[in-house]
């Protein structure tokens, strides 16, 4: 391959030929794009031909073909250039041509099994089925982790025979055989198994293994000779993050369970396991936090149970002497922070205790487990469960919270500022790359004028996707009170959307200009210059792209309705961004090489001279501030009308309701993705994972993240480095228990009764999705990411379990079996990594 | 014991310290000083208690009797933190690094730099890994990548980080508990190296070790402890390498050299 793109004239063919096949490819690609708009192909049920709505699966299915399709047309162009770049897209277009064929073949394996066992649950049949699930799962494991290149080394030595590469035809080394050839045994002993089965596919199948042989014998030629190729920088970036087995165990149980049942990537599933597993997930943070420091809490359970129990007895009951707390009172905020108070100082004692006795925190938390759970069975008697409506009967509302419309226009504001500024930050950086990269133009003159185009270029880039941000902001607070705004998103609403996101990124751009214009940095290289053109025709083809879509689904688009406008604005330009951002990427790591082996390095002119020479830059910033904060008063009081008036709020909607609003709602028809009435997604959702991004926070960017993981992974030399071991400790605990007593809460908030056992062997659940997320029991070691994945994966499996028509009584077999296996997983991934 | 020296105060005085873990009698009534800018060699066998000696004195554990003055002053180190506020730093034999977290991290471990954003305070990883490197590169420690595992490097580049750290934030006390235990002979000539330059810019040392020709090139005064007491203290121009040796090994004092500590009192 290299030879090729020294144009040397012996290898021309073997270019040719993969330009061939790239095209081919890409056109197959393009070609299921297009019959699934047309609904020549259905994924799922459907009841005509003509059906026009699209349901997830088609859409993720149309847009990752149309996407590869791309790909390969802009390798088989890049090849036919003789670019080195089209080398890499080779690589990536054929290992995710790979995959692709990879997860047909076993939706037709897999949904063969699935059906049977439904239909005739017959014993050797379920056995039969269970030994294909294995089967998969085992290869597809196999296959993410070892090696693809192996499996095509055959067959690629018949490619390149067939390329006239003849010199390079080697045998291969002895592991690339053996790969081959269990490769080839699975999939044989999966054949022969699934064609006895009733419904299995046979074409999808021949088509899924078709596609993935003939990409991995292209994928083991083309990393021929690469210094990395696509599938190693996928595992290392695997054995670097603390979650690798929890990622790929993700991937493996939805690419699993999807291809084996067609209920599970649907909405009310997915909604039911994020629901249920919500409050979990947000224990499970405080967990993830005390493991990394060393120690655990398996009392978690029963601080739930008695936080909850506190809250409805506080809610309910008053205290002794004082009673009920009045309506205009809020006794329901007052009860939750008192009930928090509570968990607060279970934690408490669970810290104290460990750090005063030393008690390892094992043999602490299970007393407190059992202590604690004796205060719910003794407050709680003979069986009874509290109950909100049993306090408060039927007339009486749930609780309600008064809330300053103040308070909210201003958090709506700073908000969607915070969106604003850290999904913009990262946008102009990449062009102030090429910024640069142009600068070095020796005709300084001609050089800033280019420059000043891109920062425009850039401007305008930043801004689509500040309006798209903007926009979102504004249906975001609209759709918060549904009472009292009765009104739609008028024009006026799209204008201020837009004249807001230029004010933005007005704002942004100049800061990332800022530093370079205060101290001269120096320009990077000639060769990023590409990135521009690049950038152009990426555009331009993502535009049509878009274009075509439309025409194909008939979206009957009305650019009069802001909100459909909106709607292609934000995809024409979060695609648009995507490719550029790519492609300056790409172009930039390529010229640094360049640059490295030549050694030249060219003195570049700064841009922002010419900027400064001017005075646009600091006019501009003034007047876009100015005009950011006056747009924004102005709407505050525009749009939230009588102000002053607190806003009423159902609290259990607050903390834990379902959310009813539906995506045609949002988007106003014109794309009909409804989320069903019975798709359960709650409030905890979005808790858990506002919780969980400021967790991560915490722990990887504050000091005491870094003492978390200085105390779980070396105690003595934490302390020799003056940090207070204990008072790390005691913290996390109180913090663990504050997490669990929201959970509680929202518990309550979302089933408003509470018995003497709610939260019993949730700890060891919490456990088990911390441990599956990666994070090490013995400490210092993992994330808040990881756990997350835990936490879905736990989830997962439970429901799709269910789905694939296994026994309920053998779940928690499974789920042992899959946390050890993560583990193990995890710390093969690890191994690899030294 | 020691007579000969300067009259204004020492830098640190340990005096009568005692310090029992149960049963097990680790020092018993230790005198022990630190004059202003200079080097202490602490010497005596394995198990004579000099790690829980320097332990003791920075904090890391509590004496269970005895006083200790820094810069003339009664002070109560009751934790490794109040000794850093001090400006004490140790290299200590078995607390070294926390291997799961990057060099940088270890480095700058109770100490992070932050910058604000808003109301909250961020680790400044940047200036973390640039400053950490540099710091290293001064003190003649080359690394690759400042966000590398510790747990992936050798026994010696820990042990040279560790010591890097120290000499960087030292303010008035450095203490090296067996430094170049792990080290190759060019790396302990650079540790040897930076000790004496600790001394020129105003510090003091207190450097443990078992090589006893080493400390005899760079110490001002040696300490002899044997089995938790003191045997004594000399400096350097009184006795000669073998003499040393002898007393770390037997925990007794020379004839000749009670003889001239016997003229010195008199006088
Ligand atoms: N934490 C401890 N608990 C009990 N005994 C200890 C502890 N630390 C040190 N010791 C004992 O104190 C004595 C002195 O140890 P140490 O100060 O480490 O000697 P060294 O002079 O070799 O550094 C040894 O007998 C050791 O067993
Ligand atoms: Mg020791």
């Amino acid at each position: 391959m290299q030879a090729y793109f020294e144009n040397r004239d012996s290898n021309a063919q073997s270019g040719q030929f993969y330009t061939a096949i790239m095209g081919v490819l890409g056109l197959a690609y393009l070609a299921v794009t297009i019959l699934i708009f047309t609904g020549w192909i259905a994924l799922g049920e459907r009841a005509n031909v003509s059906r026009r709505d699209i349901n997830f699966n088609e859409w993720a299915v149309a847009i990752g073909s149309a996407l590869l399709g791309i790909g390969a047309f802009r390798t088989a162009w890049g090849l036919a250039q003789r670019e080195r770049v089209s080398w890499a897209w080779l690589q990536w277009v054929s290992f995710v041509s790979l995959l692709v064929g990879f997860a047909i073949a076993m939706s037709a394996v897999l949904g063969a099994t699935q059906q049977n066992n439904i239909g005739a649950p017959r014993l050797p049949n379920d056995v039969l089925g269970l030994s294909i699930l294995i089967i998969a799962w085992v290869s597809s494991i196999g296959i993410l982790l070892t090696r693809f290149v192996l499996y095509g080394q055959g067959l690629a030595r018949i490619f390149r025979f067939i390329a006239k590469d003849r010199d390079k035809l080697d045998s291969g080394n002895f592991w690339g055989w053996f790969f081959g050839l269990f490769f080839i045994a699975v999939f044989a002993n999966l054949v022969v198994i699934a064609t006895t089965v009733e419904g299995f596919n046979k074409e999808r199948f021949l088509l899924g293994v078709g596609l993935f042989v003939f990409s991995a014998a292209i994928y083991s030629y083309a990393v021929k000779g690469s210094v990395y190729t696509p599938d190693q920088r996928i595992r290392i970036q695997l054995a670097e993050s603390p979650s690798a087995g929890a990622i790929i165990g993700l991937v493996v149980i939805v690419m699993g369970f999807s291809m084996a049942s067609d209920l599970f990537l649907d909405t009310t599933s997915i909604a039911s396991i994020l629901s249920n597993n919500a409050t979990k997930g947000i224990i499970a943070i405080g967990i993830t936090t005390l493991m990394i420091s060393g120690e655990f809490d398996l009392s978690v359970g029963s601080v739930l149970g008695v936080t909850a129990m506190a809250y409805m007895i506080f809610m309910g009951e008053g205290f002794k002497g004082i009673g009920p707390l009045s309506f205009e009172q809020q006794p329901t905020v007052i009860a939750a922070i008192l009930a928090l108070i509570c968990a607060c100082i279970m934690g408490l004692i669970n810290g104290l205790l460990l750090v005063t006795t030393k008690i390892p925190s094992f043999i602490v938390t299970l007393g407190t487990l059992f202590a604690y759970r004796a205060i719910a069975l003794v407050f709680i008697g003979g069986g009874r469960i509290l109950r909100y409506r049993d306090y408060f009967p039927p007339p009486a509302e749930f609780p309600q919270v008064f809330i300053s419309r103040w308070a909210i226009a201003t958090l709506a504001i700073t908000g969607a500022l915070f969106i604003l500024v850290t999904a913009l930050q990262a946008i102009p950086q990449y062009w102030s790359r090429s910024v640069r990269a142009w600068s070095h133009i020796k005709d300084r003159e001609m050089g800033s004028v280019i420059a000043l185009g891109v920062s425009i270029w850039s401007f305008i880039s930043a801004a689509t996707l500040a309006t798209a941000f903007a926009w979102l902001a504004l249906v975001a607070y609209f759709h918060l009170d549904r009472v009292h705004f009765g009104k739609t998103l008028g024009q006026a609403d799209f204008w201020l959307a837009i004249i807001l996101g230029l004010a933005a990124a007005a704002v942004i751009t100049a800061i990332n200009l800022y530093p370079s214009w205060r101290k001269k940095s120096g320009g990077l290289n000639a060769g990023e210059a590409y990135s521009i053109p690049t950038g152009v025709t990426g555009w331009i083809l993502w535009i049509a792209i878009f274009a075509l879509i439309v025409k194909v689904y008939d979206l009957r688009l009305n650019l009069s309705n802001p909100d459909s406008s909106m709607l292609i604005l934000i995809v024409v330009a979060a695609l648009g961004f995507t490719h550029v951002t790519l492609a300056t990427f790409r172009q930039y790591r390529l010229a640094r090489q360049q640059v490295v082996a030549v050694g030249e390095r060219v003195e570049a002119v700064p841009v922002s001279q010419y900027l400064r020479e001017r005075g646009y830059l600091t006019v501009g910033v003034s007047a876009a501030l100015a005009l950011l904060i006056v747009a924004l008063i102005v709407t505050a009081y525009q749009r939230f009308g009588n102000i002053d008036s607190p806003l009423k709020v159902g609290f259990f909607d607050v903390a834990n309701g379902q959310w009813r609003f539906t995506m045609a709602q949002v988007t106003r028809g014109l794309v009909h993705v409804n989320i069903p009435d019975q798709a359960n997604l709650r409030n905890a959702i979005a808790w858990w994972v506002i919780l969980a991004s400021i967790f991560q926070v915490i722990l990887f960017r504050t000091r005491y993240g870094n003492s978390v993981f200085a105390v779980g992974g070396n105690r003595g030399a934490a302390r020799a480095q003056g940090i207070n071991v204990n008072r790390v400790k005691v913290q996390n605990f109180v913090l663990c228990s504050f997490l669990t007593g929201l959970a509680g809460i929202m518990e309550v908030a979302r089933n408003p009764g509470v018995d003497p056992l709610k939260g019993n062997t949730w700890e060891l659940d919490v456990i088990a999705m911390t441990v599956i997320g990666g994070t090490l029991l013995t400490g210092g070691y993992g994330s808040i990411i990881g756990t997350m994945l835990g936490v879905l994966i736990f989830g997962m499996l439970g429901t799709g379990l269910v789905l694939v028509g296994m026994d309920s009584r053998m779940f928690q077999g499974v789920i042992g079996v899959i946390m050890i296996g993560a583990v193990v997983l995890n710390n093969t991934v690890k191994r690899s990594r030294s | 014991m020691a007579t000969r020296k300067s009259d204004d105060t020492p830098l640190l005085e340990m005096r009568g310290i005692f310090k029992f873990f149960g049963r097990v009698q680790a020092l018993r009534g230790i005198d022990f000083h630190v004059d202003r800018q200079e080097i202490v060699g602490l010497l005596g066998d394995n198990g004579a208690g000099k790690s829980t000696l320097i332990k003791t004195l920075t904090g890391f554990h509590t004496p269970t009797r005895g006083q200790i003055y820094f810069e003339g002053r009664p002070v109560s180190i009751d934790s490794p933190y109040v000794a850093r506020e001090l400006g004490i730093e140790t290299v200590y034999q078995d607390l070294a690094l926390v291997p799961l977290m990057s060099i940088a991290r270890n480095f700058w471990l109770g100490q992070e730099p932050t910058k604000r954003l808003g109301p909250f305070r961020l680790l400044d990883e940047e200036r973390m890994g640039e400053e950490a490197r540099k710091a290293l590169a001064d003190v003649g420690i080359t690394i690759r990548n400042p966000h590398e595992e510790v747990g992936t490097m050798s026994g010696g580049e820990r042990q040279s980080i560790a010591i890097g750290r120290a000499v960087y934030f030292g303010k008035k006390l450095l203490i090296l508990d067996e430094p170049t235990s792990a080290l190759s002979v060019g790396e302990t000539r650079k540790v040897l190296e930076y000790t004496r330059t600790a001394k020129a810019r105003g510090m003091s040392v207190i450097f443990i070790t078992h090589n006893i020709g080493q400390i005899h090139q760079i110490a001002d005064r040696f300490t002899v402890i044997s089995h938790g007491t003191k045997v004594g203290d000399f400096y350097k121009d009184e006795v000669d390498e073998e003499e040393v040796a002898n007393m770390v090994m037997t925990g007794e004092v020379p004839e000749r050299l009670r003889l001239i500590r016997e003229e010195e009192m008199m006088v």
